[in-house]
């Protein structure tokens, strides 16, 4: 009898046991606690705000094959993820989200209804079927969105997918093309004939790119009284000494909050030189091809150095020099992902981005606004002077003479609320007769944060930096960097609800050892002095030898004075020296860093066991004492 | 309650009055260090400041070290006749049952609680997410606390110290794997696939992993609390069978 009963308890025991658990996961499957340092599996407060913002209801289809889950668990993991981060998004809309989970099995309707929405099918089977991860957004007015391949593979879905979510939402959100002003001293919308029935050349790529996905209004720089109000963002390319009423105009714009997009340069290879007049017979001073917003930038908070070109001898471009060999400009820098803000949704997929003659930005401290670096050199980054392109640009020149300052910034974020930079009102008009601009009321100071993104090159935009342009003739250009992503993502963003741009990277899949590399950094700066020098010998050395052997053959003799074997000698053995005392620099420089690694295991692998077994000892003998005493 | 405590010090204590405890810490500090910095890619060679590596070897050391601990709960005192003279004293099983769980329960605290260097030299070298390394230590815990359960209910059934070791090492290693994909995988394809869900959500790695991404779920402290209160209820069923006879 007891058995039984016992039996009868343990049997209870389990099922309570098991009735519990299912009931706690149905009802409180959402209660968590999140302690992550980024919040990382809570929505953000922008998110949030853009789903509570949605005017019009929204309907979001979750495609994923249930195979793909079985076939493996990354993909089971983001799709769990992915429907958490949707049913936050619908938890927050109050309703205007609906969410819908369909699992398109192969010759299915819905897979005809996944493929047609445009949602990328992978292989899965040898037969052929397909399995799908893709989301697909649908607003009122018949517009989709969708996001065709959810790769579970790539570290930055994961992190980049409430950005991505969000801002299908604000585009599903947007009930007509969002409209960019373009404000440029050069012909970006193309080359305007010189010649009589010469047809106008095509606008650059740029442009072209982003009337796709946007109505472009182009601004007259000489004329400019007033941003139009409508415009959602506003590009700078190349601002060429406005004059006060342009200034004035910007300057309004972005204490509205109006996002600015400006991309100056200290030297614009492609704006193009005065025409030389023949007749003169006399060479044309240096010209300026700077463009600058001083006064603005100043109250912003940031300024570019002048006459000073941004290098990077680390990711220098090559091109033939005059005597067909490769020379490297350091101030032509194609830079890659190392130097771009992993975070940024405008920079974390891009891999090349090049420069033609950037400036180099810096903060000027006191204007109360946040400044976040979104390009930079590397750390052998320089500043060249401005001098040394302007005239007869020599690259051997500027390579033996460079020395690495440090990172150059080339592109930053601007945001907070700044001062008028006029603080007495609109500049007066020169022009009587002009009809008073219809700007509105003036305003001294942000009537919302600035949102603005500098870059330091205006050749940045132009086709001939970016592009294959051989086949420009025929109208086929094709890209050889990201610059125009660049520039697409980054009016996206900041044209989009502000909220968006607060939705960066959640988390940072990267937190490197900062002691380790500090050892680095130290290291190399101590070292990489002695490390120039002897590579200078060694160039030297070997210089030397070179000679000697030219003189052997230019002399028309197969054999050496004793004196010149003796150099020779001399020379290999040099050459020898200099090799192993680089090899000893280099054990030098990683020789704290193990010792480093080696303290911390023996400390944390011995160190402990070691001290409670001392005070096992110690406790035991004590222990010990007290019983026989 | 106040027994329990009582009964619980107690305990305690004694864990420090024997070399096995501390034989126990040095065993597992040391196996714990030697895994992190040396196994595979060390600690140190990853770069990587976060505790990853660290916490995933817990839940294979507990499985193999846990029931050490647990096989002398009770079925020491089985052998040694001892349970009798704890009966005769003014207690009741369950608090008996539970002071003797605190107490395991507090020492796996201890050696927890002796692997904060690894914390302060992951800091030490860079910037980690600190709200994940402390929910991944309350997951540590949590997870050695149903070890411990499991392991002491198994050492109530029986006399022999070995047999209670080995039974605890199995139900261990299957609490363990009950959510591996594989598993699962296993699973679906056989006849018991419709008890799928509710068998990997069994599963301590689940929880754990889940736990140590640094978002604690409601449900999976339920999980252990539950799973906890089963063990020792089965734990105190085996004893009155035990008294009974």
């Amino acid at each position: 009898m007891k058995s039984l009963q016992t039996l009868a308890a343990l049997v209870l025991g389990l099922v309570a046991f098991g009735v519990f658990n299912l009931f706690t996961g149905k009802v409180l499957g959402s209660a968590r606690l999140d302690l992550t340092e980024d919040r990382l599996y809570t929505l953000s407060e922008g998110a949030r705000e853009i789903a509570a913002n949605l005017e019009e209801p929204v309907d979001l289809e979750l495609y994923f094959s249930s195979e793909l889950g079985e076939l493996n668990p990354g993909f089971r993991a983001l799709a769990e993820r992915v429907e958490e981060i949707l049913e936050e998004f619908q938890r927050a809309s109050e309703g205007k989200l609906k969410l819908e989970r369909i699992d398109p099995e192969p010759y299915s309707e819905a897979e005809e209804q996944a493929v047609a929405s445009g949602v990328r099918g992978l292989p899965i089977s040898p037969a052929g079927d397909r399995g799908y991860f893709g989301l697909v957004g649908r607003n009122a007015f018949g517009d989709d969105e969708v996001m065709p391949y959810l790769n579970p593979g790539d570290p930055n879905t994961e992190r980049f997918l409430e950005y991505q979510i969000g801002r299908m939402l604000v585009t599903l959100n947007q009930a007509e093309q969002p409209k960019v002003a373009l404000l440029s001293s050069l012909e970006v919308m193309g080359q305007t004939p010189t010649m009589p029935g010469q047809r106008p050349g095509p606008p650059w790529l740029f442009v072209r790119l982003l009337q796709q996905l946007f109505e472009v209004e182009q601004l007259d720089p000489t004329s400019l009284s007033a941003v139009p109000a409508d415009a959602d963002a506003l590009i700078l390319l190349h601002p060429k000494q406005l004059d006060e009423q342009a200034l004035y105009a910007i300057d309004q714009y972005a204490l509205a909050g109006g996002p600015v997009l400006a991309f100056v340069d200290p030297w614009c290879e492609v704006e193009p030189t005065p025409e030389q007049n023949p007749m003169m017979g006399m060479m044309p001073p240096p010209s300026d091809k700077s463009s600058d917003l001083a006064p603005l930038f100043e109250r912003w908070g940031l300024r570019m150095v002048p006459r000073k070109i941004a290098a990077d001898e680390s990711f220098a471009m090559r091109f033939a020099g005059r005597d067909g060999r490769p020379e490297e400009y350091s101030v032509i820098p194609a830079l890659d992902e190392t130097c771009f803000d992993p975070e940024d949704p405008i920079t974390s997929n891009l891999t090349r981005l090049t420069f033609a003659f950037p400036g180099s930005l810096e903060i000027v401290e006191g204007a109360g606004t946040t400044w976040t670096p979104l390009i930079q050199t590397s750390e052998r980054g320089s500043r060249v002077d401005l001098s040394r392109v302007s005239t007869n640009i020599d690259p051997a020149a500027i390579a033996r003479e460079y020395i690495a300052e440090g990172q150059q910034v080339l592109a930053a974020h601007l945001t907070g609320r700044v001062q008028s930079a006029f603080p007495d009102g609109p500049p007066q008009n020169p022009d009587p007769a002009a009809v008073a601009p219809d700007a509105g009321a003036h305003m001294g100071a942000s009537e919302a944060d600035l949102r603005c993104l500098v870059v330091a090159d205006a050749d940045f935009l132009s086709d001939l930096w970016w592009t294959d342009t051989r086949m420009a003739q025929v109208g086929i250009v094709s890209p050889t960097a990201d610059n125009g992503d660049f520039l697409l993502n980054a009016v996206e963003l900041l044209s989009g609800d502000s909220n968006l741009a607060s939705l960066r990277a959640r988390g940072r899949y990267e937190r490197p050892f900062k002691r380790v590399q500090e050892l680095r950094r130290m290291a190399e700066a101590k070292f990489s002095d002695k490390e120039q020098q002897l590579e200078a010998e060694l160039a030297d050395a070997r210089n030397r030898l070179n000679e000697l052997q030219r003189e052997r053959t230019d002399s028309n003799s197969m054999i050496l004075t004793d004196e010149q074997n003796a150099e020779v000698e001399r020379f290999r053995e040099r050459e020898v020296e200099i090799a192993r005392e680089l090899r000893g620099v280099r054990l030098e420089l990683n020789k704290d860093i193990e010792a480093l690694g080696t303290r911390l295991k023996l400390g944390n692998v011995l160190g402990m066991p070691a001290l409670v077994a001392l005070f096992a000892v110690i406790a035991l003998f004590v222990g010990r004492s007290r019983r026989h005493a | 309650m106040s027994n329990a405590l009582t009964i619980a010090r107690r305990e305690l204590l004694g864990y420090f009055a024997t070399p096995i405890a501390y034989v126990f810490l040095v065993i597992f500090l040391t196996l714990l260090g030697w895994f992190t910095f040396y196994w595979g890619t060390g600690f140190f060679e990853m770069g990587q400041a976060d505790l990853r590596g660290f916490f995933g070897y817990h839940p294979i050391l507990y499985v193999v070290l846990i029931p050490a601990l647990t096989m002398r709960l009770w079925a020491e005192e089985r052998r040694g006749g001892t349970i009798e003279l704890l009966m005769t004293l003014p207690i009741t099983t369950a608090e008996a049952v539970l002071g003797k769980f605190l107490a395991a329960w507090a020492f796996t605290g201890v050696a927890l609680l002796l692997t904060l260097p690894m914390w302060w030299t992951v800091n030490h070298l860079g910037e980690p997410d600190n709200g994940v390394i402390a929910a991944s230590y309350l997951g540590s815990f949590l997870m050695a606390g149903g070890y411990l359960a499991v392991g002491g209910a198994i050492s109530a059934c029986t006399k022999n110290q070995v047999i209670a070791f080995v039974l605890a090492v199995v139900a261990c290693l299957l609490l363990l794997l009950a959510g591996f994909p594989q598993v699962t995988e296993l699973l679906s394809q056989s006849p018991f696939a419709f008890l799928g869900k509710s068998i990997s959500s069994v599963g301590f790695l689940t929880h754990f992993d889940s736990i140590s991404r640094g978002v604690i779920d409601l449900s999976s402290l339920l999980f252990f609390s539950s799973l906890i209160a089963l063990m020792l209820f089965l734990n105190k069923l085996a004893l009155d069978r035990l008294a009974a006879s």
